[in-house]
């Protein structure tokens, strides 16, 4: 009789690509099996029989990465490192259909010194879909031995069982990641005042959050100078773009793809939205579309809210006992969430428009046609996507920087993405254009649209003027590459992009909602009491505006703000709009409400109305340009300030940003009034 | 004054004082240093 020997094997590799299939085949298990990423979320075993050999197969959750995000994921990487001297080898599964994400995970497990095979599964998935894989060819790059199988019809699985049995498995002679020279020193320091020699696994120890390998002693090792810029986050992401760079080499050689009908149209419509000229005017004409449905589909929204509150307004004010309660909410707090509210249809629509264009695979595009443009000035590769992010809010800009390996282009980007118009500009710009700019057509194209664009536009170059300035101070010698796929075009989800939508409208008018509320209350107690008239008062109540303590302050900071042609309104719309740009629009709402000299009706012909004690007009074109430049450059935002010091933890940087930015929209606005008037 | 006015005033005084708290809170808040040490270097941000 034969002695029965045993071994244990792993099978291993990205969610979704028939582990658990395979692993139910191979030892004749029902496993529960299913067409979406995580089915496996623990370690699951079971054993097979094969020419008197008994071999423990453990089935692993799958991972995109030997880097875990999530609990499954930590299993995966614990398991494969810690047990390493457990198991024979790995059975490694690709995906036919996904080549290039199988070999990102693939390569990391060769680099850390795994005997492993692979099995390329799902042939007959990637077949249908016209994708070849060339397993000769893909043996002979890897230098480990390769099967094709059809887990699900029980292809090829033979194969793999005579593999495991012949001990098969094979470990990478070569690294195919060169480990960064700015950590080399670090990583070489460590091996040799450890026992561990491969480098790969050292590096994984400082790219990772968690603790993956076993190297005693490390925190005596590691000084703090050591690990200084050694941020794991941005250590996995330098390595995952150099990976891909070297896999996209791979992936040429070992697929064929016959094109489908989906990618020939994305092949003919790309030759003319990425052309390099008809590209960028394609580009304009989308943008004054867009724009020009902010103006035109939004107008019966927006007349249906205000008409909504001013209705409060007035019923709040029949309705409630007379006193400075009724006042403070008709004059103060409806008037001012109002004045703010009336904006979410043009804020939702834009946004609306921004989301089809990303889902329909054009914002993809985009982002190349820029990375194209912006070289010249200093801001390549990954710079874009927060550039291109900042025109929907600054914040999540921001902190998308963190994608940037290179610190000083990461810092160039930080200090020039508020340049982009964000959705809270639009209310400020929205009003100023509608109060400056006449509602006429050129060709059917509204000039409010043309204006609007063109905010946008002086936004964007701003952006790339200063980072070209920056460029010469904050010099850096190694450039970032933007590594991405130009997904096929598809038909966005027109649904799913209106919930999306009204999720983000919700999160404009509960957070502008708030810091309008709290800034109403202030503002209202400011101009209802004043300083005392007669001997035997504290204070005065029920002041006129002009008399009231708010009034007092925007007369003290008038002289200031005279130049640029604004009146004190203006000045407290601009203190108050430090909370959040479009808090502006909200103060002017509720100081409108509180002037008993002003005009009845709405906001806007309030405005329109509004004359200087000298008769001239408070918004006259000069002011209007003016007010727009001054926001277009303005750092009028506090959480973006903060967001900035939390990325850069720098207060210099910080200082000298908002402080350049105040400076240049000052005198901008400044210089235009002047001319203008 | 009458009684109703006084209690309004209350109510007032009380509202301000919240508004004012809550602007203050909101500004401490945003610039709290909460990430503190935890994968911050001083010239390589957050992550």
């Amino acid at each position: 009789m034969q002695e029965k020997k045993q071994k244990q094997i792993l099978l291993i590799g990205n969610p979704n690509v028939g582990k658990s299939t395979m692993f139910n085949v191979l030892c004749n298990r029902k496993q529960k099996t299913g067409n979406y990423a995580g089915v496996t979320v623990a370690s699951l075993s079971g054993k097979y029989i094969y020419k008197h050999e008994e071999v423990e197969v453990i089935d692993l959750p799958g991972s995109y990465s030997i880097y875990p995000t999530s609990e499954d994921e930590a299993i995966f990487s614990r398991y494969l490192i810690q047990e390493q001297e457990n198991y024979s080898g790995v059975v490694y599964i690709a995906d036919a259909i996904n080549m290039r994400r199988s070999l990102l995970l693939f390569q990391q497990i060769q680099d850390l010194g795994i005997p492993a095979i692979m099995v390329v599964n799902q042939i007959d998935e990637a077949e249908k879909r016209g994708i070849k894989v060339n397993i000769s060819k893909l043996q002979e790059i890897l230098n480990i031995p390769v099967f094709e199988t059809n887990a699900k019809n029980n292809i090829g699985i033979e194969t793999v069982r005579e593999a495991v049995f012949n001990n098969d498995f094979k470990i990478s002679e070569n690294n195919s990641f060169e480990i960064p020279l700015e950590q080399k020193a670090l990583v070489y320091k460590i091996s040799s005042n450890t026992s561990e020699k491969n480098l790969y696994k050292i590096w994984t120890l400082l790219a990772a959050d968690t603790y993956l390998g076993k190297i005693e002693n490390i925190h005596e090792i590691i000084t703090q100078e050591d690990s200084k810029c050694s941020v794991p986050k941005r250590l996995q992401i330098q390595e995952t773009v150099r990976r891909y760079q070297n896999i996209d080499k791979i992936t040429s050689e070992i697929t064929e793809k016959k094109p489908q009908l989906k990618e020939l149209l994305t092949e003919k419509l790309d030759k003319v939205l990425v052309h390099k000229v008809w590209g960028y005017v394609v580009f304009l004409l989308i943008l004054l579309l867009i724009f020009q449905s902010v103006f035109f589909l939004a107008e019966y929204p927006m007349t249906w809210i205000e008409d909504f509150f001013t209705w409060l307004s007035e019923f709040s004010s029949e309705h409630l006992p007379k006193g400075p309660i009724n006042s403070l909410v008709s004059s103060g707090i409806i008037p001012g969430i109002g004045g703010i509210m009336v904006f979410a249809p043009q804020i939702g629509i834009l946004l609306y428009f921004l989301y089809l264009l990303e889902d329909s695979g054009y914002m993809a595009r985009v982002v190349f046609l820029m990375d194209r443009m912006l070289r010249p000035f200093g801001l390549n590769g990954k710079s874009i996507v927060p550039l291109v992010s900042g025109t929907a809010c600054a914040i999540p800009a921001i902190m998308s920087t963190r994608n940037i390996e290179n610190v000083k282009e990461r810092l160039i980007t930080i200090l020039v993405t508020p340049f982009m118009t964000c959705s809270a500009r639009l209310p400020i710009y929205s009003i100023i254009i509608g109060l400056i700019i006449p509602d006429d057509n050129f060709y059917g194209i509204k000039y409010r649209a043309i204006a609007l664009m063109i905010m946008y536009l002086i936004g964007f170059l701003m952006a790339l003027f200063s980072s070209f300035i920056l460029k010469s101070f904050i010099k850096t010698k190694i450039k970032s590459f933007l590594v991405m796929d130009l997904p096929t075009y598809k038909m966005p989800l027109f649904g799913y992009d209106f919930k999306l939508v009204l999720g983000k409208v919700w999160e404009f008018i509960s957070g502008a909602g708030k810091v309008i509320f709290t800034v109403s209350i202030i503002l209202w107690a400011l101009s209802y009491f004043g300083p005392p008239q007669h001997k035997d008062e504290i204070l005065a109540t029920e002041s006129s505006l002009d008399h009231s303590y708010l009034g007092r302050i925007g007369r003290t900071m008038e002289p200031a703000i005279a130049p640029l042609g604004y009146d004190w309104k203006m000045g407290i719309g601009i203190l108050t709009s430090f909370a959040a740009r479009e808090v502006f629009v909200g103060t002017l709402s509720t100081l409108y409400s509180l002037d008993d000299e002003a005009p009845e009706g709405k906001l806007i012909e309030k405005m329109r109305l509004d004359v200087k004690p000298n008769g001239e007009k408070v918004f006259s074109f000069a002011t209007g340009v003016s007010i727009l430049l001054f926001y277009a450059f303005a750092m009028q935002c506090i959480s973006t300030i903060a967001v900035v010091y939390r990325e850069t933890r720098s207060l210099k940087w910080t200082m000298l940003q908002t402080v350049s930015m105040t400076f240049l929209a000052y005198f901008s606005a400044l210089i235009i009034y002047q001319i203008l008037k | 004054m009458d009684n109703s006015l006084i209690l309004q005033y209350v109510i007032i005084g009380l509202i301000v004082l919240t508004a004012v708290y809550a602007i203050v809170r909101k500004l401490t808040k945003t610039f709290s240093k909460k990430d503190k040490g935890k994968n911050c270097g001083p010239d390589c941000g957050c992550s």
